[in-house]
């Protein structure tokens, strides 16, 4: 079974199948960097597509294309490279650009090489850029990473990096990556380009150094989730214990507030409020066990990836801490022995 | 042509011949009458000329630029428009003197064979 999609190919629409669609899509695009010189390179492709359209509604009136189908059609049409000849360098408008072959006139521009990137690709478009050595280059970054009084030049580096990173475009056309290079951009050298780029860029470097980055990236992830959960438990219990400490404290208070060992001023304050003291304390008890319960409800919430603190709870929890608030600094005002 | 180009002269000038002839052969071809590209092509594949097909293409697109071809649209009961060739009244004078040069090349070439078998 075969996912296909329709396609106009050539202006005749065609159910064309997954890969048989990429096979054809990756030839076309071949043609058209090919002759992306040429002031007439739309209409070129257009003819060959109208062609391969022709070709593929022939061998399948039902309009099915099938990756031999495509196979078949590209074979007879062929690949770029086997129609180079009739399509010379001299006959393109970069014949004035590059009057004597393999001459660059074109400037070289600095990219970042993605292509050969571990981080942002940096030093890597700076060896593609001055020709000097990828590795030689890392290494030389490192090299003041070995002695303490030249570090500060390693940050500086990273600094800089980071700079060139942002500032710096990647080379993503063709003609970027050959500019790069400085190869001047002759359609041979296109075609030699697009037909590498398709094996996938593993340098030495990347092929060492990627899964060690994911292994470490790993057991950071693991270490921080770790963390967070051993966090989270910790907070939460330390919550809970607080909550419980301050009903404790409650019942003492409102059975025997002996037991508290208060100061003489509390203890004056407390006869003096008289019946009102227990509103005081429970106030008291709303003020501290409140935000309490609202760190134990947010950390579980967390921790469960669930939110366990709906509007209506939030409303509620604020607006009585806000009367325990106010009751408690009424009552404190009034009753608080003051020395006059 | 300059000395510089000599060292590439022994690639270059099979494809510089096959590329002139088949310029010529294509201009042959659409002044038979309007042609289309497959048309062109099944010419030329009954003559074993081409290899592959994708090789008119820039050539259709060189002669076109050089202005020996103009074309125009016309519809077909069988799927897109297609492109019809023509030659222009440059291309007729053009394929006049290809076809002069080419019976002197000819003839030059045949004599000379001629010579060389009597000698075998």
């Amino acid at each position: 079974m075969k996912k296909t999609y329709d396609a106009n190919i050539g202006g005749t629409i065609f159910h064309v199948e997954d890969d048989a669609y990429i096979a054809l899509k990756n030839y076309l695009a071949s043609i058209s960097a090919y002759f992306v010189a040429y002031e007439d390179c739309a209409d070129l492709v257009a003819d060959i597509e109208g062609r391969i359209a022709e070709q593929l509604a022939q061998n399948d009136p039902s309009r099915i294309v099938s990756v031999q189908a495509v196979e078949r059609v590209i074979g007879a049409m062929g690949r770029v490279d086997q129609f180079a000849d009739a399509a010379d360098v001299h006959d393109g408008p970069l014949a004035q650009a590059t009057p004597t072959k393999g001459k660059s006139v074109l400037r070289r521009r600095f990219f970042r090489n993605a292509d050969y990137r571990l981080i942002g690709g940096v030093m890597a478009g700076i060896a593609a850029f001055t020709g000097i050595s990828l590795i030689g280059l890392r290494i030389a970054m490192l090299v003041p990473l070995l002695f303490p009084e030249t570090r500060i030049v390693f940050v500086v580096f990273v600094l800089l990096y980071g700079a060139v990173w942002f500032a710096v475009p990647a080379a993503t056309r063709t003609t970027d990556k050959l500019q790069m290079r400085g190869q001047s951009i002759t359609l041979s050298a296109v075609d030699e380009h697009l037909r590498h780029r398709n094996t996938q860029i593993l340098t030495r470097t990347r092929k060492f150094v990627v899964p060690v980055l994911t292994w470490v990236g790993t057991i950071i992830r693991r270490l921080v989730i770790g963390a967070t959960w051993a966090g989270g438990i910790g907070v939460t219990a330390a919550a809970i214990a607080g909550l419980i400490t301050c009903a404790l404290f409650l019942i003492t208070a409102l059975l025997n507030v002996k037991l508290l060992r208060l100061s003489g001023e509390l203890a004056g304050f407390i006869i003096r409020s008289g019946r009102w003291y227990p509103a005081f304390a429970l106030c008291v008890y709303f003020l501290a066990a409140l935000p309490l319960l609202l760190v134990t409800l947010g950390m579980i919430s967390f921790l469960r990836r669930r939110d366990f603190i709906t509007i209506r709870i939030g409303i509620t929890v604020s607006s009585l801490w806000l009367l325990a608030l106010f009751v408690a600094v009424g009552l404190f005002v009034l009753y608080f022995p003051t020395n006059i | 042509m300059s000395p510089s180009h000599t060292d590439v002269r022994g690639e270059n000038l099979q494809s510089q011949m096959r590329k002139g002839i088949l310029e010529y052969c294509i201009l042959l071809v659409i002044a038979g009458g309007p042609a289309y590209a497959s048309d062109i092509l099944a010419a030329l594949k009954s003559s074993d000329l081409i290899i592959v097909e994708g090789t008119i293409y820039p050539l259709l697109s060189r002669l076109k630029r050089a202005e020996y071809l103009e074309y125009t649209w016309v519809e077909s009961t069988l799927g897109p428009p297609r492109k019809y060739y023509q030659l222009t009244a440059m291309g007729r004078d053009v394929l006049q003197q290809m076809t002069e040069q080419w019976k002197a090349f000819t003839t030059s070439v045949n004599s000379l064979r001629r010579l060389h078998e009597k000698d075998v």
